[in-house]
């Protein structure tokens, strides 16, 4: 055996609602090939006018998208045998 | 009512991954969730397969109030009072009388639980909420 690393990225999306409650939407594999930040952007607006998410509360509309980031994880497992 | 949407996708290696959204808004229509979905899915550089919706409501049954669980004080002349507790499992409850068909009786008695025969008296007694 030998040491493993499994990499992964996810994107994470804060939904922020009209009553201050925050969802966070996360996506795998999020394609860095495009411009990301705008079309996040443009996620947010669609939302905004077509209100597919819900907060807790009922009628606590999206409001917009409060932050967006990629995380790039990286898990190693490390073969033990002979230590 | 709630709505939750799945995503169907494949990743870039081809295999199958599903996507789940619990926090639908239960006004959404499903046009705008498919559309959703698929703006969802250009993010990534996974494949869009297909969404599917899934609403669940939950009404109360009218037929079913809920479990009764009556209390009854009773005053017995020249022998004080007693309670008479019923909880919906065909079997009254007293702590201090004897139950008899319609009669209440032995007040004396304690810790006895009577059965079926006092079922008239169990239906009155159902009737009547706390």
């Amino acid at each position: 055996m030998a040491d493993k690393i499994i990499s992964s990225s996810t994107l994470n999306m804060v939904a922020g609602f009209a009553d201050g409650d925050d969802r966070t939407i996360s996506l795998e594999n999020p394609n860095t090939a495009i411009d990301l930040t705008a079309q996040v952007a443009n996620l947010g607006t669609y939302l905004k006018a077509n209100q597919i998410v819900a907060g807790d509360k009922t009628g606590a509309d999206f409001t917009k998208f409060k932050s967006a980031k990629i995380v790039n994880k990286t898990i190693t497992k490390f073969d033990l045998t002979g230590n | 009512m709630n709505s939750s949407l799945i995503i169907d996708a494949t990743d870039p290696t081809g295999k199958k991954l599903q996507k789940t959204l619990a926090y639908i808004h239960p006004n959404a229509t499903n046009a705008q969730l498919g559309e959703f979905a698929q703006k969802l899915m250009a993010l990534t550089t996974n494949t869009y397969q297909g969404a599917t919706r899934v609403k669940r409501e939950d009404v109360t049954d009218p037929d079913y109030t809920g479990k009764r669980v009556p209390t009854l004080t009773l005053t017995a002349s020249g022998s004080g009072s007693f309670t008479v507790t019923y909880n919906g499992d065909g079997t009254l409850h007293t702590t201090n009388g004897t139950i008899s068909g319609n009669t209440l009786s032995g007040v004396t008695a304690a810790g006895v639980v009577y059965a079926a025969e006092t079922e008239n008296f169990a239906a009155a007694i159902a009737e009547f909420t706390l």
